[in-house]
């Protein structure tokens, strides 16, 4: 129930965003390799504290945006557009 | 082909409901029918003035509403933006009416939005229930927008909430 | 009403209610709670215990209250476990006590107290794991354990939500409360002031203080008004904070119309309120603790504060004679009031063996035995108290003092519930013997009592009398017997110890093994009582001990308030197509997809569903046929990048498209198996109409989003669900194009071959035909603007008269696409790739997409996978039933034994008018490949039914295609 300061919209219900994925990963190249890609679709950290995350405000203005968020206190550290420029 | 068909048609039936005893409806609650809705999405520059985050400014004969990033609704007016998609939305969204003392009590039963703090001209794409929802602040009251297959269910849910401050539906 | 005092009380004598508690009329006054008005007639016995069935009274006079819970019933209602301490008198009330058997007052459930021994802490542990104990036990403690019985009749009242914001949110309306709220309301900031009973004051409704020359009562409802005036305050009174969540967001329940006989058309009668507050204040007061000693639980014992709310509050004689015991000042005032109000005091004992400061002198003033260094060792009585015993603390002769009233006080502690739920820390004081609010990690403040703070005149900054006292006092080692920690759940000082031995030590163990503080007040005089005791057997100190964790919600709240106004149709939205009201009116039965609903079937004069989804899709076959096919998902694609989008994100190449022309596509997800499918478009050089299907038409808009924002943000495209703009009606069967050339203008049908793409008019309005089949016939999608759908619909079914053109739902569409192979959900469900589904020859193109690199894992290319076949009954009439799993036939001979190993599972099924049998889809290992002509059974161990089958391609119908080319 924590809020969620949209980049575009404001300090936004936390109900009105859905959860998308872990941010802190990239998505290897095509040919990176049978192990890049295990790991990017399967393997997930677990951290205690700061984590950063993908959330989509699906119900608003429908960016993607990248929270970091105290898995911890659930404190929201920052939120930022995914795509640079927005 | 004759005119569009509302997807209110089986839910607006003009009259006063709920409580009344309260120094008259509360909320006034009607359909904007027959609106252009252009939906303007942009890869790059528009080469435009359209308005910034959450809010509104008047474009041509009509008004351009903010909604998201590079994302606008133009509402019965147009333009031709560089670099962008104009997509037609008309039949897509219901326009909704809500203007009378109780707009904000009503809205407040689904909308988590701080709305002592929403003012005319500015536009929020919000949740209202369980409806994703676009509200436009105008002169005593809001413009609401809703996808069209809900319409209908986000009409009974206006009105149920509406009850007890008593709503009127004007005669079109 | 025997035992109302003559005069006195914040009760309107001019304002007789009735009401019936066990069948019995009594009458009480408008200001009465149920529990005062029971009090004031002189109903004692309220309650019979949780496991043992012992007689209980009324303990406390607000939501602490362990033993008072009463089913409420009346205006269609069945409320169990209502406390009548907060149950608001009115006139036709309606309640009746719990846990009892036949009557309250004769329980022959009470031989449970006999079987006391049988029952020990962990009962339920020990009986669960191991031996036959707990099928044994499970009947009779069923029947007689246990809180009042909930009703299975549909919930008559109506709740809602509401959210709110405010700057300063102030939670109790006690002194503390009504000073905070009235200094943040002068700086004109937004603020709610929110109070769980009906008057505001806290303790000054029934303390006899004085503030600033007026008595309690009249200076806090002159604060009330105050706020009142005041255009930025908001005051709700019966309104509970229950939960503190994160980013101070706080829940409260407010109880609108429980205390109305009638209540007022349109008006919910319970609602949560959601407010977000930028500050909270914390005037939540504090809950006075009990003393313990044997047989504690007798109906007659209370809280000595709850003694003077009766008293003075509710002009109740609670007694004839009575017995304080404390271990703190603040049960003094307690005596006092008693014995000014008539009712004679046989001593105040008191654990402390010097007491000091004004009390002691006051006490003696007003003639009042005082026993000093006293503890009570004995309680006598049934169903009410007859006398206690008070020993000297360090040993000696037990006396007998006779009573039918003790007033206990162990001191008073903070109500920290919301402190704690919002994350703040607690501190143990030894001296308050209780947890005061420590260091916060939201937005917000403890005040006054709430913080252990107790002095008037400095928490409201009034000139108040001298009557300030200090609940300061030592613990108290019980002596042995029946001692009661915990009333809610019949937990004794035993239970505690033998927790404790049977290594149950930590605090979180101890409450689940022994289910103190479990109960409905969730341990409100119980926690600490249990807690000091586990402390004292582990030999460490309370802070050690620690405390559990202090959770949601705070006092009960119904189940109706939680889901406010989203029951029945409202439970989910209804998702309605353009031409919803249309299918509605001509018979058609509805099912969910999503959101949606979509027509199954339009049932005629007197037919089943089968009936019906037969007839409509033989009628495809033959003639033409249309459908409600809105729902597909519609996003619209454009920009200079629009087909590397798509190339990215399909498995097969659109790259060779060409302006005019659609295509089948497939998206594969990153792990490499089928996501979705459907056909693109593409209506300009940079301009494309992807379709999905409805059921992923929302993650399939949110994955473009993504890829766009996250993964590709350099591609110079932009997406847009136009799901809702274009109504989309498919026009199927042999005679389709002669049903469209009828309607449609501005094109000639026969330059549309098979995937193409037009521009067309219906009646003057603009829509797009797509050359599309998902039955295999001949067949054309028609999306046009969503508010013409209806009257094109009509046209289309009153053009077609000659052809006999019929609607046809989702279960012919079904039975449609079995014939034909297509799969849909049931096979793209998440398990299977590209090849599993027949479709491994649209991957082999060279490009990099979504899910490539996964897809060519070694599990994921296995010929052993389970894969798409047909399925025919060899008996050619046998129906299949979803989920039926495959079974060699050693299996299933002489009949199937279980578990067996499963070979796949029927995914679809339909009966076929093509084939004239029942057909399947299912997924078997080795696929057509392995198990071509094939006997497999199809078993469903539900039904204990077996369908021999043979295996056969997926393509029932017309495998070469050559009728939707046609």
């Amino acid at each position: 129930m924590f809020l969620i300061p949209c980049p575009h919209c404001g300090p936004r219900a936390q109900t009105e965003f859905h959860y998308g994925d872990d941010a802190r990963r990239t998505r290897p190249a095509d040919d990176a390799g049978a192990d890049a890609w295990f790991d990017f679709t399967y393997q997930r950290d677990n951290p205690k504290g700061p984590h950063r995350e993908y959330w989509q405000h699906v119900a608003g203005c429908r960016a993607w945006i990248v929270v970091e968020r105290d898995t911890v206190t659930h404190e929201i550290l920052s939120a930022a557009p995914a795509k640079a420029g927005t | 082909m004759a005119d569009a068909t509302s997807a209110l048609t089986i839910v607006t039936f003009p009259g006063r409901f709920g409580r009344l005893d309260q120094g008259g409806p509360g909320l006034i609650l009607r359909e904007r029918r027959g609106l252009r809705l252009t939906e303007v999405a942009a890869w790059d520059a528009t080469g435009l003035d359209l308005p910034g985050p959450n809010a509104s400014a008047p474009l041509g004969d009509g008004v351009a509403l903010n909604i998201g990033p590079d994302r606008w609704l133009l509402v019965d007016t147009e333009a031709s933006p560089d670099n962008a998609a104009v997509v037609d939305q008309s039949h897509g969204r219901v326009v909704l009416r809500l203007t009378g003392a109780a707009v904000r009590e009503v809205l407040s039963k689904g909308c988590p939005i701080d709305l002592d703090r929403f003012a005319q001209g500015d536009v929020a794409a919000t949740r209202l229930g369980p409806f994703a929802t676009l509200l436009h602040g105008i002169e005593g009251g809001v413009d609401l927008y809703v996808a069209r297959g809900y319409a209908q269910a986000c009409w009974e849910w206006l009105t149920d909430a509406a009850g007890e401050y008593g709503y009127e539906v004007p005669i079109p | 009403m025997s035992n109302r005092l003559a005069d006195g009380g914040l009760i309107d004598r001019g304002r007789r209610l009735r009401f019936r508690f066990d069948g019995r009329g009594y009458e009480g006054f408008q200001g009465d709670t149920l529990a005062s008005a029971l009090l004031a007639n002189g109903a004692r016995l309220v309650g019979r215990s949780f496991k043992y069935h012992r007689p209980r009274g009324v303990f406390a006079a607000g939501v602490e209250e362990p033993n008072a819970l009463v089913t409420l019933l009346g205006q269609g209602r069945r409320e169990p476990n209502a406390r009548a301490t907060t149950t608001e008198l009115y006139d036709g009330l309606v309640a009746e006590s719990q846990n009892r058997w036949p009557a309250l007052s004769v329980d022959l459930m009470a031989v449970n107290g006999l079987l006391a021994p049988l029952l020990p802490a962990g009962f339920y542990y020990k009986t669960l794991f191991g031996g036959p104990g707990w099928r044994f036990f499970e009947p009779w403690v069923r029947r007689a354990a246990g809180l009042g019985k909930g009703s299975t009749a549909p919930d008559l009242d109506r709740y809602d939500h509401k959210y709110a914001h405010c700057e300063v949110l102030v939670v109790g309306a006690g002194p503390a409360g009504l000073a905070a709220a009235l200094q943040a309301a002068d700086g004109g900031e937004r603020v709610m002031l929110v109070e769980q009973e009906p008057r505001v004051g806290g303790s000054l409704l029934w303390d006899r203080r004085t503030l600033d020359g007026r008595d309690g009562p009249a200076w806090a409802e002159a604060q009330a008004q105050a706020l009142a005036a005041m255009d930025n305050v908001t005051l709700l009174r019966r309104t509970s904070a229950f939960g503190y969540y994160d980013d101070n967001l706080v829940a409260l329940v407010e109880r609108r119309t429980d205390h109305l006989a009638a209540a007022p058309a349109f008006t919910t009668r319970q609602r949560v309120w959601w407010v977000r507050a930028k500050r909270v204040v914390l005037a939540t007061g504090a809950i006075e603790q009990p003393l313990l000693f044997p047989d504690n639980d007798r109906p007659g014992v209370m809280l000595a504060g709850a003694a003077r709310a009766y008293l003075n509050r509710w002009a109740v004689k609670l007694g004839s004679r009575a017995v304080v015991y404390t271990n703190n000042d603040t049960a003094y005032a307690c005596a006092l009031d008693l014995a000014a109000a008539g009712i004679e005091v046989a001593a105040l004992v008191d654990l402390r063996p010097a007491p000091d400061g004004p009390w002691p002198a006051r006490l003696a003033e007003a003639g009042i035995a005082l026993l000093a260094g006293h503890r009570l060792v004995g309680c006598r009585g049934g169903q009410s108290v007859h006398g206690v015993e008070a020993a000297p603390v360090n040993g000696g002769a037990a006396k007998p003092l006779g009573c039918d009233l003790v007033a206990v006080s162990g001191g008073w502690a903070p109500a920290v519930h919301l402190h704690a739920q919002a994350g703040g820390r607690l501190g143990y004081d030894e001296a308050l013997g209780a947890y005061r609010p420590g260091p916060v990690r939201q937005a917000h403040e403890s005040v006054g009592a709430a913080t252990g703070m107790f002095e008037l005149g400095q928490i409201t900054g009034a000139t108040v009398d001298d009557g300030d006292a200090s609940p300061v006092g030592p613990g108290v080692e019980p002596a042995p017997g029946k001692v009661f920690v915990d009333l809610a759940d019949d937990v004794t000082a035993a239970d505690v110890e033998l927790a404790q031995r049977e290594g149950y030590r930590s605090v979180e163990h101890l409450k689940r093994y022994t289910t103190l503080g479990m109960g409905a007040d969730q341990g409100k005089t119980s926690n600490l009582a249990g807690q000091s005791l586990s402390a004292k057997a582990r030999a460490e100190s309370n802070a050690a001990v620690g405390y559990p964790s202090f959770r949601p919600p705070y006092a009960p709240v119904t189940i109706g308030a939680l889901a406010g106004a989203d029951v029945g149709l409202r439970f989910v939205p209804q998702r309605r197509t353009a031409l919803d009201d249309w299918h509605r009116r001509h018979g058609a039965i509805f099912v969910d997809a999503g959101h949606w609903r979509r027509p199954r079937a339009y049932l005629r004069n007197g037919e089943t569903l089968e009936d019906a989804y037969v007839r409509e899709a033989a009628h495809v076959r033959q003639s033409v046929g249309i459908a409600d096919i809105s729902t597909l998902g519609k996003i619209d694609i454009q920009g200079p990048d629009s087909l590397e989008l798509l190339q990215r994100v399909y498995v097969n190449d659109f790259a060779s498209l060409k302006v005019g022309r659609a295509r089948y596509g497939l998206m594969l997800r990153e792990d490499g198996l089928a996501g979705d499918d459907g056909t693109t478009a593409r209506l300009g050089e940079h301009h494309y109409l992807m379709t999905t299907t409805t059921g992923h038409a929302e993650h399939t808009l949110s994955r473009l989003e993504y890829h766009l924002a996250v993964d590709w943000p350099e591609l110079r495209c932009v997406v847009t669900s136009v799901t809702e703009q274009w109504a989309a009606i498919a026009v199927a069967g042999p005679s389709s194009r002669d049903l469209l050339r009828e309607v449609l203008d501005g094109v000639d049908l026969d330059d549309v071959p098979f995937l193409a793409v037009a521009d067309v008019t219906l009646d003057g309005v603009a829509c797009r035909l797509f050359r599309i089949s998902y039955s295999g016939e001949l067949a054309y999608e028609l999306h046009l603007p969503a508010g013409f759908a209806e009257a094109a619909w009509t046209r289309l079914l009153s053009a077609g008269d000659g052809l006999g053109v019929a609607p046809y739902g989702m279960e012919a569409m079904g039975a449609l696409r079995i014939e034909k192979g297509h799969v849909t959900h049931a096979e793209m469900n998440g398990q299977t790739g590209a090849a599993d589904l027949g479709l491994g020859r649209m991957a082999k193109a060279a490009k990099p997409h979504v899910g490539r690199a996964m897809s060519q894992r070694p599990a994921l290319t296995d010929a052993e996978r389970p894969a798409l076949i047909g399925l025919v009954p060899t008996d050619g009439t046998t129906d299949f039933k979803g989920g039926m799993h495959l079974l060699r036939e050693a299996d299933v001979t002489p009949a199937p034994s279980l578990p067996v190993d499963s070979l796949g599972h029927v995914t679809s099924w339909s009966y076929s008018p093509a084939l004239g049998m029942p057909i399947a889809l299912a997924l078997l290992n080795g696929g057509l490949a392995a198990n071509d002509g094939a006997t497999v059974y199809a078993h469903d161990p539900m039904g204990g039914r077996v369908v021999r089958a043979r295996v056969v391609s997926p393509h029932f119908y017309d495998p070469k295609g050559e009728r939707q080319r046609g």
